[in-house]
């Protein structure tokens, strides 16, 4: 049946390494799939699929009214749409004031169903810092603060729709804690660490029917260096201006380079009970990776 | 019911039961109305539809939520129907850009994104999406003197001898606030468009008649590098890319067909030179961007 998959994480959690895993499998090609032309359906917040959808233009309307018909906007894509779609989102999870969901429920006429990629959040801090510009303790800040959002600027436009992405923790716990639709949650330390096992998961929850070997060859050609190299050499067309590279490091553990004590024990303690949740604390405190 | 008054726009004459003051008046034969009324709930035959509008070859409807139903017909009459009390101000935000351009469509014009000035005794059009920087141009372009004849609509129609003319709109721009601190205003000095959202209503003057030749098209978008980059666009591209900015495109395919659309484009792209602008719009780069322009201009 057809629907929409959503490929959602908080920011620099690794959904681009996901999208071109995905596209590098859907694409059958005995190279790497272009980063510039990734064969997933695009991101939640673009602006201009909500303006053709509604017929009128959102930059006349005020962000609560947007988000009012967003639920709508996807609906309708999803049941226009001839083949599944896989939709980029950085929204948490939320309701709107009437008690519907930001994203459409399941219906007769489509499915939807989440991969929830997470990623360690001493590693998202750096990695989101570089990639906006904003200071380590200000994005540590920003982690924390449940009013934090991405194209929330009400003075001028942004290509992009409002986001609203809650706290890092309540990010995880919208997502992972919603009955309305099918979630899997991937860890980004899972796909470095366990690549075969980890992506094989997801691509079986999708609904796809790949081999083992079909599912290796599209982990070998979205690897990080070669994703890197491509960059370096074309161009990446999400990178902001200011990063020197999309790109940069993708590893486990990079915060240990970055990160002051202070700001270590900060993230800890705002985020102690998802982290252990989620294995990256043990309980009695001790950072695994 | 309110006195009617009549008004000048994009070629056409107006007579409305809202009241226009943006629009110029005029006592010359009337052509469309636009008056207060009931809608209907549904098309009876759409050949177009989605969540909040609907399409057939000579109607149009659509909904916006919390402030009107608009229902334009055979080209000639805009009914509206309040969905609140005292918006007429919200109502002209949506009357003035998706009803009048599914009007002008229905009449056989071109609408396209797209804002139109006049630089060296030129007409020049630039295309956009929304977010492309147009009403920030048109405005710094105005601060130096330059005539806007419209934002938001370029609407266009290609007359006797194949010459491609665009017609005068709406006499006023919508600057985002960060814009207006940019061209050094005082926020104070000028009304928001909406409540609770922090677009303001800056008004242009022009003296210019109802239409003008286009002498120039430029396509306006963002890139991440940091220069700011024109490229001529040549064949085929030329057309993809126009068909990309119409205003609503299934409107616009419903009512002229999808065959004609294609030749009016390819028409417009076998005559027109369409320069592609590109920059990044992290930061001010509006004063860079008015002045490549202005020296791409007075190249031809």
């Amino acid at each position: 049946m057809k629907g929409i998959v959503w490929l959602t994480s908080y920011p620099k959690s690794g959904n681009t390494w996901f999208r071109t895993f995905l596209t590098s499998l859907i694409n059958e090609e005995d190279k790497s799939p272009n980063i510039n032309e990734l064969k997933t359906n695009g991101i939640f917040s673009k602006r201009k699929i909500f303006d053709d959808i509604v017929g009128f233009e959102s930059s006349n309307l005020t962000f609560d009214e947007i988000d009012n018909l967003r639920p709508e906007v996807y609906e309708n894509i999803a049941e226009r749409a001839e083949k599944e779609l896989y939709i980029k989102v950085h929204d948490a999870y939320t309701y709107l004031k009437d008690g519907r969901s930001i994203f459409p429920s399941n219906n007769e006429k489509a499915v939807y169903k989440a991969i929830y990629i997470v990623r360690n959040p001493l590693d998202v801090a750096v990695s989101i810092s570089f990639h906006t510009s904003v200071n380590f303790n200000k994005m540590i800040e920003n982690m924390g603060d449940r009013n934090f959002c991405f194209s929330g600027n009400e003075s001028r436009l942004q290509n992009q729709l409002r986001q609203k992405l809650l706290t890092w923790s309540e990010h995880v716990e919208s997502w992972t804690s919603i009955k309305d639709i099918e979630v899997l949650l991937v860890r980004y330390e899972d796909m470095k660490e366990k690549p075969l096992e980890t992506f094989s998961k997801a691509v079986e929850f999708i609904g796809l029917n790949n081999t083992k070997e079909q599912i290796q060859r599209a982990i070998n050609f979205s690897d990080f260096d070669k994703l890197k190299k491509q960059e370096e050499e074309n161009g990446f067309k999400e990178k902001p201006r200011k990063m020197d590279s999309f790109f940069r490091k993708g590893q486990i553990g990079d915060w240990r380079e970055h990160l002051t004590k202070d700001q270590v024990n900060k993230i800890i303690n705002d985020h102690r009970k998802v982290m252990q949740d989620l294995g990256y604390l043990t309980q009695d405190g001790k950072i695994v990776y | 019911m309110g006195k009617f008054k009549s008004y000048k726009c994009y070629g056409l004459v107006i007579e409305s039961e809202i009241n226009l003051p943006e629009l110029e008046e005029t006592t010359e034969k009337v052509q469309v109305e636009i008056k207060f009324g009931k809608t209907p709930e549904r098309l009876e035959n759409p050949m177009e539809s989605s969540i909040r509008y609907e399409i057939s070859k000579n109607e149009f409807l659509i909904k916006i939520d919390n402030i009107a139903k608009f229902y334009v017909a055979e080209g000639k009459s805009i009914t509206i129907e309040r969905l609140n009390e005292n918006n007429d101000e919200d109502i002209k935000i949506f009357l003035y850009s998706t009803v009048f351009a599914a009007l002008l469509q229905q009449r056989g014009y071109l609408v396209f994104h797209g804002m139109t000035a006049k630089l060296n005794n030129k007409g020049v059009v630039f295309l956009g999406n929304s977010n492309a920087g147009k009403s920030a141009l048109a405005a710094t372009l105005y601060e130096k003197g330059y005539s806007i004849l419209s934002d938001e609509l370029c609407v266009v129609k290609v007359e006797k001898g194949n010459r491609l003319c665009v017609f005068k709109g709406i006499s006023r721009l919508y600057l985002w606030n960060d814009t207006l601190i940019q061209l050094n205003k005082d926020i104070k000095d000028f009304k928001p468009m909406r409540k609770d959202i922090k677009k303001y209503i800056y008004n242009v003057k022009t003296n210019i008649n109802e239409s003008m030749r286009v002498d120039k098209i430029f396509i306006i978008s963002h890139h991440n590098l940091e220069e700011i980059s024109t490229k001529q666009l040549l064949g085929h591209k030329k057309i993809g890319l126009l068909k990309e900015l119409i205003y609503n495109v299934k409107a616009q395919e419903t009512s002229i067909g999808r065959i004609e659309l294609f030749k009016y484009l390819t028409n417009i792209g076998g005559n027109m030179k369409i320069t592609e602008v590109k920059y990044c719009n992290n930061g001010w780069q509006m004063t860079k961007l008015s002045q490549i322009i202005e020296k791409e201009v007075s190249k031809e």
